[in-house]
């Protein structure tokens, strides 16, 4: 782009604290500094929860917080101003712990206090969860330029209307005066679901100041110093059980560490919470939640969100029951898995048939869980099989699809016979440029090649909402496919047709978000994961030998993109088990780059084997369900559990480091 | 302006060290990443370079009946395909980042740098390799463990470059290398250790090991492989922990982000002893 211009954040040094002064060298022409100074109207990112500035109040409340922009054409000359700018700041002591409460939630179902009065027993347990970084393809980015009055937004993002939602609040604006671009993106994991917007709103602020297209990349060590993960989570879980040795009721209590800014963290605790009864029934729940604040980055979506936190601790405390009641763990879940007509966690009501047994079934024969079970319960093989059952509740928790997105689709008919897909989903690996175009394409009955996508555009699309929480292709697919058929039954050749459709919730769904009430979500899609592992005594690493799921998605649209997206999900999902470490000292990350924070290669993944069960859902496009978080959310409980057997020690935490193995190892030396 | 330096031949490279004002680079897999800089803009360089990848002079491997010799800018894919080059070292060099930088990593620059990390360095120590050491007026050689002093530190002067890496041309029985990193592949060493021995009538007659990662250097201690010389396998196994204790006070890890020291500690332990038991 002609006149560009380079921006590089300055960020603070202190972990807590106020700004003192800033001196700033003479600039030279052309060269600016942007601050909150600058802004027009006001210094929020709109996330759900409205704490998080994008550019210093002057209170810092995190290490690398943005402070301001230095912005020229010369990046050489930038980097000698960043170098230049003094900053003296008087230095508070952090908050690590969980003694600043932001969010506080709380939800019954059943009478959990008798369940517990008339336990025969009562077990308890605390599991914990770490940080876990998105490691996206390419680090955060945009180039922002301003035409006449009007700001626009190139992106690495997964949802242009945040963004441009975000910008237009920021500036004080009307709608109309900012436009957002998907650029290419490249697997984002949900580290682009509210992050970009806070740099876009420094952006908008700077464009407006020096009239000029601006570029602003992260470098990745930048990155993932300053830029959300996945919250860490401490869970401390309390069943009662009865003289026939099933749980009658759970108690859960659950804290997940927000970092500095809430940002989307009651969205992330609320699905914690939801997941409590993990894939099973159990009568009475008492649930309590809190998002806690520390002076760490913040921390906000990634795949599965809130979920492979809650996943994990239940997995493993259904297991830990079923040991401490000397009854076999298969049989005990067995009689606790969810069924078709069951009440859920928030006593909505499991309407679909639910295949649970069947692809335990399939997942347990495929990779000989029982016999490798009860073969590895020997001591000093140092090998072990864990089996993970799951669900994912597809779309936005609770009401939230109807009352805060209200997607809105249109298909637009060229008179040359094209079909162009307007929807504001992105696609970032995941694949819906093939899936969305196949599906019209399958319900107008014409070639693929006909049907459109491109890279969503807001002054182009609508809003069908944000790509995440599994919602593209149940919702904005199953949206589109309406839009499709209304299409064919009205088509004219040679003539330019636009269809528009908009979300409406199933009737049936009702939901009370304040008491966590009804039906949490409109459909689940199901999972069970082993994971075959063996730990080695020398050097306690563990080895993946065997992978092996079954899951219910509805219909897959495309067997190859399920087949990635499994994959894909799993790996990640069992690296959250045993491999990426990411921990913060005092609020400062340890593990900064790539080198330090380990992802899987293919050398750290076995063979996996992937079996799909059909089960269409009426109001998915074809049947289809949410399928992206989904297949995460198993690998880590079953890793875990594969790895507990293996040692015969009792995991309670994840990561599951060679460290950790060593300490339980030698627990008793 | 600065002005970086593509030589043609050892002799013009010499000469402009002498100067004292340059650094050489050779593959550039330690020195760009030490270097890095905002993406587009020009790397944090402390000097100039001289780049040294080029000079054929220093680009060999060959056998003399004492030693192979190793050129110093010769790339770790060219060893791995090479018959000269001792098991062990090709063994350490697979598990060494993944074939990219193989292409271009260098033995002179895995020592040079003195990471107490580096995987080659780990096994040319516990190999008694001697590094062979030149200027534009002198030559001078040293054994790798005197060569290197401290954690990113050598006797290498600025008028210096390392010409090549001598291994002592001897068989082993047992020459084994082992590295406990993050991952399978791409990992910096947590802790990695190499062992060689000999062994003849079941009484041990060369003990040899080296520790990456445990300390500000690769760590060694002739004395006390000294101590396994001269006893019985049955000897050693007998007292399996007591000889694996030998070694502890060698050890002297620290906890960072890659691991901690208790782990990186009793895994070098434990790896001597699950040594010791293959005998
Ligand atoms: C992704 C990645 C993975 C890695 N994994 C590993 C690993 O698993 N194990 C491991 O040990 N290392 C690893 N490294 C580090 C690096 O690849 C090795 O240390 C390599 O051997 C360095 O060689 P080079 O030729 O690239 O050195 P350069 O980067 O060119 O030089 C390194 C230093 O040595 C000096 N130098 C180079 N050659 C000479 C010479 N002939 N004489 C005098 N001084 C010289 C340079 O001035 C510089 O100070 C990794 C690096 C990367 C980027």
């Amino acid at each position: 782009m002609k006149d560009m211009m380079y921006a590089k954040t300055i960020r603070s040094k202190i972990v807590k604290g106020t700004i003192k002064s800033i001196t700033i060298p003479p600039l030279p022409e052309g060269y600016f500094t942007v601050s909150r100074e600058d802004i027009l109207s006001k210094n929020i990112v709109k996330i759900i929860f409205e704490d998080m500035p994008y550019y210093s109040t002057g209170e810092i409340n995190h290490l690398n917080e943005p402070i301001m922009l230095v912005v020229g054409s010369d990046m050489e000359i930038i980097k000698q101003i960043v170098d230049e700018i003094k900053i003296e700041y008087s230095e508070e002591n952090g908050v690590f712990d969980e003694s600043q409460k932001t969010i506080a939630y709380h939800f019954k179902k059943g009478n959990p206090k008798r369940a517990f009065k008339n336990a025969e027993k009562v077990i308890e347990m605390t599991y914990h969860t770490g940080l876990q970084e998105q490691a996206y393809i390419e680090p955060q980015g945009f180039i922002v330029y301003e035409e006449d009055e009007k700001v626009t937004l190139i992106g690495s993002i997964q949802c242009p209307y945040y963004v441009k939602n975000a910008v237009v609040y920021a500036l004080g604006c009307s709608s109309d005066q900012v436009r957002v671009i998907q650029a290419a993106v490249g697997g984002a994991f949900g580290g682009k679901e509210e992050y970009p917007s806070l740099i876009a709103c420094q952006l908008a602020v700077a464009v407006k100041k020096v009239h000029k297209p601006i570029k602003l990349i992260f470098e990745r060590e930048e990155d993932i110093l300053s830029t959300t993960k996945r919250h860490p989570s401490r869970i401390t879980l309390k069943a009662a059980i009865n003289e026939l040795n099933n749980v009658t009721s759970i108690s859960a209590d659950i804290a997940i560490d927000g970092g500095a800014y809430t940002g989307l963290s009651s969205v992330v605790l609320s699905r914690a919470m939801i997941a409590v009864s993990g894939a099973y029934t159990f009568e009475n729940l008492e649930v309590l939640g809190h998002v806690i604040k520390t002076n760490t980055v913040p921390n906000g979506a990634f795949r599965g969100f809130g979920a492979p936190q809650m996943f994990f601790a239940i997995e493993m405390f259904m297991h830990h029951i079923a040991k401490e009641t000397h009854q076999d763990s298969f049989a005990f879940r067995m009689r606790h898995i969810a069924r078709q007509g069951d009440k859920t966690s928030t006593s909505g009501t499991f309407r679909d048939p639910i295949l649970l047994e069947d692809l335990i079934r399939v997942a347990t024969e495929k990779s000989k869980y029982h016999s490798k079970a009860l073969a590895y319960s020997q001591p000093g093989i140092y090998k072990g099989i864990g089996m993970s059952i799951f669900l994912h509740g597809c779309g936005f928790t609770g009401s939230g699809e109807s009352t805060h997105i209200k997607a809105q689709v249109k298909l637009l008919k060229t008179k040359d016979g094209l079909v162009h897909i307007l929807v504001a989903a992105v696609d970032m690996g995941q694949g819906i440029k093939t899936t969305l175009p196949k599906i019209v394409s399958q319900i107008l009955e014409i070639p693929i090649e006909r049907c459109i996508f491109n890279y969503p555009d807001t002054d182009n699309v609508p809003d069908s909402g944000p790509t995440v929480a599994s919602r593209t292709i149940m919702i904005v697919g199953g949206l589109v496919a309406r839009a499709a058929k209304e299409l064919k039954e009205n088509w004219i050749d040679n003539l330019e047709q636009i269809v528009t459709k908009r979300y409406v919730q199933p009737s049936y769904i009702k939901y009370d978000e304040s008491k966590f009430k009804g039906d949490a979500y409109p459909a689940y899609s199901w999972g069970v994961s082993v994971v075959e592992v063996s730990v080695d005594p020398i050097t306690y690493q563990t080895k993946i030998l065997n992978v092996v799921s079954a899951y219910d998605v509805g219909k897959e649209i495309d067997e190859r993109i399920i087949q990635g997206q499994a994959e894909g999900g799993i790996v990640q999902g069992i690296a959250y088990g045993y491999l990426e470490n990411m921990s913060a000292n005092k609020g400062v990350i340890k593990q900064k780059n790539l080198t330090d924070y380990i992802i899987p290669t293919t050398l750290d993944v076995s063979k996996m084997s992937t079996y799909i069960l059909d089960n269409p859902y009426q109001y998915g496009p074809f049947g289809a369900k949410g399928a992206g978080e989904l297949t995460l959310i198993g690998g880590a409980p079953a890793v875990a559990l594969a790895i507990q057997m293996a040692i015969n020690k009792n995991i309670t935490k994840i990561p599951v480091t060679p460290e950790y193995v060593m300490e339980l190892m030698h627990d008793d030396d | 302006m600065v002005t970086h330096h593509i030589p043609s031949t050892l002799e013009e490279t010499l000469k402009l060290l002498e100067t004292n004002l340059y650094q050489v680079m050779c593959g550039g897999t330690d020195l760009m990443v030490q270097s890095r800089s905002w993406a587009n803009t020009v790397p944090k360089l402390v000097k100039p370079l001289v780049f040294i990848s080029q000079l054929s002079e220093l680009n060999f491997i060959e056998e003399t009946p004492d030693y192979i010799e190793i050129g110093s800018v010769t790339s770790y894919e060219t060893l791995l395909n090479s018959s000269l080059v001792p098991k062990v070292l090709k063994d350490t060099i697979i598990e060494i980042a993944a074939p990219g930088i193989r292409h271009v990593g260098t033995l002179g620059g895995n020592i040079a740098n003195a990471s107490p990390a580096a995987d080659a360095v780990c096994t040319l120590i516990a190999l008694d390799a001697i590094v062979e050491i030149m200027s534009s007026n002198s030559i001078r050689t040293e054994k790798i463990c005197d060569f290197i002093i401290g954690v990113k530190k050598t006797t290498l002067k600025p008028n210096e470059i390392i010409r090549s890496i001598k291994i002592p041309n001897v068989e082993h029985d047992y020459a084994n290398f082992y590295k406990v990193g993050g991952r399978k592949a791409d990992a910096i060493s947590k802790v990695s250790l190499c062992v060689l021995c000999n062994v003849k009538d079941n009484i041990i007659t060369k003990f040899r090991i080296a520790f990456g990662a445990v300390g500000p250097k690769v760590a060694s201690n002739i004395k006390t492989d000294e101590l396994f010389v001269g006893k019985t396998i049955d000897e050693i196994k007998n007292n399996i922990d007591d000889y694996t204790k030998k070694y502890a006070s060698l050890i002297t890890p620290i906890d960072d982000q890659r691991s901690t020291k208790e782990y990186r500690h009793k895994v070098a332990l434990n790896m001597i002893k699950a040594f010791i038991e293959t005998l």
